[in-house]
């Protein structure tokens, strides 16, 4: 038991199955939690000071290698930022092998998450590899599910981790129209699984605890994950994010607040904003409140990928183009672009000259927006739990925290810049 | 700890721990997508510490271990070593392991405000390098191929070149766009030039590479020697030469 009337500490060593390293540490007095930290032992990596003084065409590469896991997502926001500078409109066809790419970016990741990161909690196993004897064939259904994420991302962009053909203004080699053929049968086939998918975690769905918070996330008609405005629930705030959104720079994690609020980005926020992706289950129950809805809009998003994505690539005749360019700089370049990263929304800012040497960077990812929310949870969710045991106490935490499907790796990679 | 798994005493199966350091996950992602299709991965290894996967890992001994990321501060410092002493055999695994990569690229930051990133070698003895930015699963299945049997796994030492489709007029270089592919590994089935990208160097250095004709090269296409420079340790850190 753990619940003891004096001042008590928890910390929970080296959390597994997220991607990077992280302790929790909890202060709990009574029944009130008087601390609850997420300790990241990873060093920063700079990313804003790698970009500076190197040429703004090189940013998305670089930009790229903040994490292996939503480098597509890197890579999409940094190149719109950068067409957003130099005033450059792509074709309506890169902008929708874009959209495609960015989206076997999102299956992949979800995927990764529901089914080696979430269910071994959920079904009561410590890791995949060892469900793989009851459970074999869910298993390989979710590898063929997130092959073919990877499938889109190589056939469209190169390979699977940084992909290599995007290019500012267009493609530096588009696919060819046999490849995405094949591509439109096999996403077809896979339906199937995302549709299973959506069923196993409707299973877990379940009125656990709620929290209301603000949101964030891109407000647009057709669910995009690269168009759209940023919103709040009330408000939308677009390229003003610099007055509504405060960072903090702690080391070696940035945090955000909104208002002097956490504030919640993700599946969730996006189910928020813009309502369910499929149709079909917009009348769902769910709690909007609740993180652990989080899982079942996931696989819901897996669905709405597939869908748009046989959409877009059934009526796309693949015509060659070369990649639109802008050969003069203005003195001041500045742009900023916002996508829906798999784990929420992400921001990139950049400033450069007109010798194209990038001068000012600053990019939010999702993750760094989500960690102050994920500390408030655990406060207001602690207590409802203090009555279990030890070892259930440490595992609802974790689904709590495995919930966000944090990324150190990406909320490590920053740097205070001051723009002036 | 005490736990082993029950496959492992049917049939002998490599003991693999995977680490990551101060890197991006994408290696060590790229070794989870070896099960897209090329190989029943698990018929030749047992994961026994894969802290991205599971929860109960045990501390070794490995038989390898793969270790991804550039070391950046004592923890992770400390934690190299224990691995060390634990396996028989380490692999660096990415540019970042090996050279430092983008990781490192705070290194050249002036006055290093912001620490240091160091490739493991600087710290321990690696047995094996694979490079690239992200490892290419052609060359990690053949090493684990080769561990399996017991065989040492040799390292490629030909040029980029050896495997680049643009011949003749469509060199990247004839073409006066600067391409790092003469002096680069190989390994990687030049599939940056597949995707119509130049060489970017991402695997590091040739032996013997005759880098002061290409930086000469660079700069007759126009290119300052500070660009150049900047150029050649993006991903390599200073294994192209100061």
């Amino acid at each position: 038991m753990l619940l003891v009337s004096k001042m008590k500490k928890i910390t929970i060593d080296h959390i597994c199955k997220i991607y990077g390293h992280a302790n929790l540490a909890i202060k709990v007095d009574g029944k009130k939690v008087q601390k609850a930290e997420l300790e990241i032992f990873e060093s920063s990596r700079y990313f804003e000071s790698i970009v500076k003084g190197r040429s703004y065409e090189e940013a998305p590469e670089l930009t790229s290698r903040i994490c292996g896991i939503c480098s597509t997502a890197h890579q999409m926001a940094s190149l719109k930022a950068m067409e957003h500078a130099l005033n450059i409109e792509p074709s309506s066809q890169t902008k929708k092998l874009r959209e495609v790419l960015h989206m076997g970016g999102i299956i992949q990741s979800h995927v990764f998450h529901l089914y080696f990161l979430a269910l071994p909690d959920y079904l009561g196993y410590d890791s995949a590899i060892q469900m793989s004897k009851k459970h074999g064939k869910k298993l390989k259904e979710a590898l063929l599910l997130r092959k073919i994420g990877n499938d889109i991302i190589t056939i469209i962009g190169g390979r699977p981790v940084h992909p290599i053909s995007c290019r500012i203004g267009g493609f530096d080699k588009l696919p060819n129209q046999d490849d995405i053929n094949k591509l439109v049968k096999s996403l077809k086939e896979k339906r199937k699984i995302a549709l299973k998918t959506i069923e196993l975690m409707k299973g877990f769905l379940k009125k656990e605890f709620e929290r209301k918070t603000e949101v964030i996330a891109l407000r647009n008609k057709d669910h995009s994950f690269i168009d759209g405005v940023v919103s709040t629930r009330e408000k939308e705030i677009e390229e003003d994010y610099r007055r509504y959104i405060k960072e903090y720079h702690g080391e070696p994690k940035k945090t955000t607040t909104i208002e002097g609020k956490s504030y919640r980005v993700g599946p969730l926020a996006r189910f928020t904003i813009n309502g369910s992706p499929v149709k079909k289950y917009d009348k769902i129950k769910l709690s909007l409140d609740s993180p652990f809805s989080s899982n079942f809009i996931r696989a819901v998003e897996i669905l709405y990928c597939i869908d748009r994505s046989i959409e877009i690539l059934e009526n796309i005749k693949i015509k060659k183009e070369a990649p639109r360019e802008k050969k003069r700089l203005k003195n001041v370049n500045e742009g900023f672009a916002a996508v829906e990263a798999p784990r929420g929304v992400l921001f990139h800012h950049y400033r450069f000259n007109r010798h194209g040497r990038v001068n000012r960077a600053n990019i939010i990812t999702p993750t760094a927006q989500n960690l102050r929310s994920i500390e408030d949870d655990v406060k207001v969710f602690l207590p409802h739990i203090l009555k279990k045991k030890k070892k259930d106490v440490v595992l609802e935490l974790e689904k709590l925290i495995r919930a966000y499907d944090p990324c150190i790796s990406c909320s490590t990679h920053f740097l205070e810049v001051r723009w002036l | 700890m005490k736990k082993t798994t029950k496959r492992s005493k049917k049939q002998k199966k490599l003991r693999i721990g995977n680490f990551w350091m101060a890197g991006c996950i994408g290696c060590l992602l790229e070794i989870f997508n070896v099960q897209d299709g090329t190989l029943d991965f698990m018929d030749y290894i047992d994961i026994i510490d894969f802290d991205l996967i599971q929860e109960k890992n045990i501390e070794g001994p490995f038989d390898v271990a793969f270790v991804e990321g550039a070391i950046t501060n004592k923890k992770e410092e400390e934690e190299l070593r224990k691995i060390r002493k634990e396996s028989k055999i380490l692999v660096a695994l990415g540019s970042c392991a090996c050279f430092g990569g983008i990781s490192g690229l705070k290194n050249f930051v002036r006055g290093r405000p912001f620490g240091t990133a160091k490739p493991l070698y600087k710290f321990v003895k690696v047995d094996y390098r694979l490079r690239g930015c992200p490892i290419s699963r052609k060359e990690f299945i053949e090493l684990v191929k080769h561990l399996k049997r017991g065989l040492p796994y040799r390292e490629n030492t030909s040029p980029v070149c050896t495997e680049c489709p643009l011949k003749g007029d469509d060199c990247f270089l004839k073409k006066g766009i600067p391409c790092m592919g003469p002096i680069t590994a190989a390994g990687c089935d030049a599939i940056c030039m597949k995707n119509g990208q130049a060489c970017e160097g991402c695997r590091g250095p040739i032996p013997n590479a005759n880098i002061s004709k290409l930086f000469q090269m660079f700069e007759k296409f126009g290119m300052k020697p500070r660009d150049i420079r900047k150029k050649f340790r993006k991903f390599a850190g200073n294994a192209f030469g100061e």
